[in-house]
């Protein structure tokens, strides 16, 4: 061996050096980073432990998930699962349609009547006209 | 047993068909603007498919392979998608009352500007999904993933109706009533075109009357 592999060998080994101490750093941070998810999963837990639910999880720059709504029931989400139409007020769907379509008629035939420049359409006085008219 | 032709099937060659009819691949399909309500496509593969403006209101998409399609402007009213991967798809601006999503895996997907009532979203995974000003009223999330889920802040879960009738408003307001699901629940029928049209006629008449024209002049 002469000086000049000598120094060429201490060059390289100084470059692997720098390339372990730079892994070394990716590393540490990695290992930080699941310290704190898994510190952050041990908050979680206790919140569930002393509130009963998980709360609002912050993210980085201020972002929070927040918590969604939710079937407080396993079985009112059966029920949403089962995929049958669900109808508010008792009323089917084909008695809400129907319902719909009066309305429809009703708001259209009044738009007509406003537009024609005739007084409001009124269901009530209708009836009673054509309760008149068969009379 | 099953003819087929002049070709006799066994009963082995029959679950084979079977088989590869209930995996049948439509992979880069153009199905733009494709009428498919009610259709039967359990376990269908339609990766990367063309789906934009499709009717595929009470599909049955169980168990699909639907990664990477585009959905945008789709009606997705009661499609079922219970068990499907949506992995990385596109639902912008889709209607999708109703819509099952029961333990399908959605992530990455892009639920932009869609209108979700009361849909279902249990035990799906949700992450990194992108929910910009979606309608959700009504939908309900038991035991969805949720991680790095994006823009749901801009996401709508509440309206309130004002005590004297008119549109909904999306913010609190002081003695209006909150509602956190549709007032139809799951079913869509056409609740906007009708609604007060005589009131909003009134009031046109009243902003451009002639007669106000005529006394200018």
């Amino acid at each position: 061996m002469n000086r000049e592999s000598i120094e060429l060998r201490i060059d390289e080994l100084n470059i692997r050096k720098a390339v372990l101490t730079r892994k070394l750093r990716a590393l540490e941070k990695q290992i930080e980073h699941v310290e704190g998810r898994i510190e952050e999963m041990w908050e979680w837990l206790d919140s569930w432990k002393e509130k009963g639910e998980y709360g609002v999880r912050a993210l980085e720059g201020g972002v929070k998930v927040m918590k969604l709504p939710e079937f407080k029931t396993q079985a009112e989400i059966q029920r949403a699962l089962s995929g049958e139409p669900q109808a508010v007020g008792g009323a089917s769907e084909k008695e809400t349609l129907q319902a719909r379509e009066a309305r429809g008629r009703h708001d259209a035939q009044e738009a007509v009547n406003v537009l024609s420049g005739q007084s409001p359409y009124d269901e009530d006085d209708d009836a009673d006209n054509r309760q008149a008219n068969a009379e | 047993m099953p003819i087929i032709g002049k070709q006799t099937l066994n009963r082995e060659d029959f679950s084979l068909n079977l088989h590869v009819a209930y995996k049948c691949s439509l992979v880069g399909a153009n199905l733009e603007r494709a009428d498919l309500r009610g259709k039967k496509l359990r376990g269908i593969n339609l990766t990367a498919a063309n789906l934009r403006g499709a009717d595929l209101s009470f599909c049955d998409l169980r168990d699909a392979t639907i990664i990477a399609a585009d959905f945008s402007r789709a009606c997705l009213y009661h499609t079922n998608f219970a068990g499907a991967d949506l992995s990385s798809s596109d639902m912008s601006m889709s209607y999708g009352k109703g819509t099952n999503f029961h333990k399908a895996v959605a992530n990455s997907c892009m639920f932009r500007n869609v209108i979700y009532k009361n849909a279902l979203f249990i035990d799906t995974d949700l992450r990194k999904s992108d929910f910009f000003h979606a309608e959700l009223l009504g939908s309900r999330f038991n035991g969805a993933k949720l991680d790095r889920v994006r823009n749901m802040d801009t996401a709508q879960f509440e309206w309130w109706l004002s005590p004297w009738g008119g549109p909904q408003e999306y913010a609190p307001r002081p003695g209006w009533l909150k509602i956190d699901s549709s007032m139809m629940g799951n079913i869509s029928l056409q609740e906007n075109t009708t609604k007060s049209i005589s009131g909003k006629m009134k009031k046109v008449l009243e902003t451009f009357s002639t007669d106000d024209w005529w006394k200018d002049e």
